[in-house]
């Protein structure tokens, strides 16, 4: 078993929505403590202006006047800590959550197939950064000595269970603990590092500090056995943000929403799964929310695919109020068999199609595209229909009618008992009589017949016989 | 025989022959009309590029002058988007003119702005085999913006366009003037065309049996 332990020091700050990463201000997360707000993370901007973690917040204004100051989100962190390592899942099928801010992946079987574990450490921590997590790595063939090596910033790779008490020895007794009684007793004790730890007799100081102590050494060195609950992916992304500031424009969304359709595209392609709806919801100062959601017709895990439907369907949302934050849900993913490219670039395949109706929907609304199919009616406004768009439908085809059907018969003039349509008409053909629908009481009696009118123009009229005098209709275009 | 199948199978779309490349005579869809054909450069409606067909009166055989080029590419399992329609295309008239039905796509977009757009999406998808609009306002800008989505996804480009703007410029490939033809001689009615703009040739006139032409012969009652 190899551990690799991926640190994410600077989680809290990361997972904030930052509008633009060149002109940010310095930023620090602060988080009530002994009644008093105090800086728990700064980022380096912040840092070079001396503050650091433990200052309060006022001392930190002081120290840095611009400094943007946002409130720990631990329900945001351990959200975000939960999608990384959904995404994790493309090295390894175990993944496992080491609260608030680290994750563990046993790589030992996933070796081979990265090319050897260089590549695979470079690919994670390439990962990490591409979505804009600031990541320190480190592997040991138990957990929790990864994870010490980690927090420790050595970034070590200790590849054996022989190398393993030489690698942390040099380790600060941070890594094991942090602050309180226990660490003033151990420093009493002239104890600087794990390595100093080690060489002491295990029952003394089990006595002393409880058997907590011991154990840990233990599942550090292999001794221990250490059994961690591995982390099961949920079966829908889900992925929340809140915006530094208000926005009433909807454009400045896609910053944010691109990160995370970013973040839902690598989970997606790391373990081989598509989605086929997303859901979007705007949260507005006060009450109330925005909601809009996308149905796929073709299942994608492409990302910027999924960004230009938003986009589109985001032009025409209008929010009552200014945005304060941002929620996308998938729906449930599932498996698909991977997509790959075409030989000779795009095709007339379905796909294309499918990829065409997606973004006319996502801008026109869902009825805006349909297909058309005839249907068995002599009516002739009966006699075609409406069908969801690709449908196969059965051609019944009736000659002699026109290419033009006017939505409404429109009523002609007559003149000297003569249709008339800016000129007189000139029957041409036809004399079909229709006598339908006396029993769903949409009953017709007409006669069509095709007119040409002084210009030329191939016409479909009739007479409605219902009525007393005859009364001509134009219902088509021969165009 | 042999030889008869071997010619259909080379008309077909989904057919790639190694030995073509772009700008041969594949890029045309012949348009159903011997007179015609030979007229166009390639044989056929340019593919891949805007055609204008321009004219003064609904019902004068402008859309029946692409029907049979429409069913030929839907029965090759391309598909036809018709975006924003004047009127309701009719299904039982287009199944009797050989359309595959299953094969067609109406768009009907809210505004004008959303149905340039629209056929732009079309247009560029490579999936689409002909697209036909009826914009009513559409500067030269939005024309050259159509022009390049054919060429992207080498879709024929059929914009039904009132005969006025003849004198404007256009970047189509194609520009041609349909109506009825005043005469009527024999059976049934013809219509005349204007080839106003083709590539590598001048203007031309000549008069062809429209689509359902045929249905107009003789005399009415009365």
């Amino acid at each position: 078993m190899l551990w690799l332990c991926a640190w994410l020091p600077r989680l809290g700050l990361d997972c904030t929505a930052r509008l633009d990463e060149a002109g940010a201000a310095p930023a620090v997360l602060t988080a009530s403590r002994g009644g008093r707000e105090r800086v728990v993370l700064a980022d380096e901007r912040a840092r070079a202006h001396g503050v650091h973690p433990g200052l309060s917040l006022s001392a930190a204004l002081a120290l840095c006047p611009g400094l943007a100051a946002l409130p720990r989100n631990e329900r945001a962190e351990r959200a975000t800590l939960e999608r990384l390592a959904s995404w994790a899942g493309r090295f390894t099928s175990r993944v496992c959550l080491v609260l608030p801010d680290a994750m563990l992946l046993e790589i030992g079987a996933s070796l081979a197939l990265f090319g050897g574990l260089e590549k695979l450490v470079g690919g994670v921590g390439q990962g990490l950064e591409g979505l804009g997590y600031h990541a320190l790595l480190a592997t040991a063939p138990t957990p929790l000595a990864a994870e010490w090596l980690a927090r420790s910033g050595s970034c070590r790779h200790c590849p054996s269970r022989e190398a393993l008490p030489g690698a942390v020895a040099d380790l600060p007794l941070d890594v094991l603990v942090p602050e309180g009684r226990d660490r003033d007793g151990l420093a009493g004790m002239g104890l600087r590092t794990v390595g100093d730890l080690l060489a002491q007799p295990r029952a003394g100081l089990g006595r002393r500090f409880g058997p907590w102590l011991v154990d840990a050494l233990d599942r550090a060195v292999g001794v221990a056995p250490d059994p961690r609950p591995a982390f099961e992916p949920p079966a829908r992304f889900r992925a929340e943000v809140e915006l530094p500031s208000e926005s009433a424009d909807t454009t400045a969304l896609l910053f944010p929403l691109r990160r995370l359709l970013d973040e839902l595209s690598a989970v997606l392609q790391g373990r081989c799964l598509v989605v086929q709806s997303l859901h979007l919801e705007l949260r507005q100062r006060g009450e109330g929310a925005t909601n809009t959601s996308l149905g796929l017709r073709r299942a994608t895990a492409d990302g910027a695919y999924l960004l230009g439907l938003l986009r589109e369907r985001l032009e025409r949302v209008r929010p009552r109020a200014p945005v304060t934050g941002l929620i996308l849900e998938s729906g449930v993913l599932f498996s698909a068999a991977r997509e790959s490219g075409t030989l000779f670039g795009a095709d007339g395949g379905a796909g294309g199609l499918e990829t065409l109706l997606d973004r006319l929907r996502a801008r026109l609304g869902e009825a805006a595209v349909e297909g058309i199919a005839p249907a068995a009616d002599h009516r002739p406004e009966r006699a075609w229909c409406r069908v969801a768009a690709g449908q196969a439908v059965t051609t019944g085809g009736s000659d002699g009618r026109p290419l033009w059907l006017l939505p409404e018969p429109r009523r002609l003039e007559t003149r000297s008992g003569r249709p008339w349509l800016d000129g007189p008409l000139r029957l041409s053909g036809g004399g079909e009589r229709l006598e339908a629908g006396w029993w769903d009481g949409a009953e017709v009696r007409r006669e069509y017949y095709r007119a040409l009118d002084c210009a030329g123009a191939r016409l479909w009229i009739y007479r409605d016989l219902t009525v007393e005098d005859a009364q001509w209709y134009l219902h088509g275009l021969f165009a | 025989m042999t030889e008869k199948r071997v010619e259909a199978l080379l008309q077909h779309g989904a057919l790639w022959r190694a030995g073509r490349t772009r700008g041969d005579r594949d890029d045309a869809v012949p348009t159903g009309f011997a007179t015609l054909d030979p007229e166009l450069p390639g044989g056929g409606w340019p593919r891949g590029a805007l055609t204008e067909i321009l004219f003064d009166r609904d019902g004068g055989g402008e859309l029946g002058l692409v029907m049979p080029a429409l069913a030929a590419l839907s029965r090759q399992g391309r598909w036809i988007a018709w975006v924003a329609p004047p009127y309701i295309p009719y299904a039982p008239a287009l199944a009797a003119l050989g359309m595959d039905l299953s094969r067609n796509l109406l768009i009907h977009p809210r505004r004008q702005d959303d149905a340039l757009w629209a056929v732009e999406q079309a247009l560029r998808s490579g999936t689409c085999g002909a697209v036909l609009a009826w914009p009513r306002l559409c500067d030269p800008r939005a024309l050259r913006r159509l022009q390049l989505a054919a060429e992207a996804g080498a879709c024929l480009g059929l914009l039904f366009r009132p005969s006025g703007v003849r004198g404007q410029a256009s970047p189509a490939a194609l520009r041609i003037g349909a109506g009825p033809a005043r005469e009527t001689e024999g059976h049934g009615v013809r219509m005349r065309l204007r080839i106003h703009k083709r590539r590598g040739g001048g203007p031309a006139d000549l008069s062809l049996a429209a689509c359902q032409g045929d249905l107009f012969s003789g005399d009415g009652p009365r």
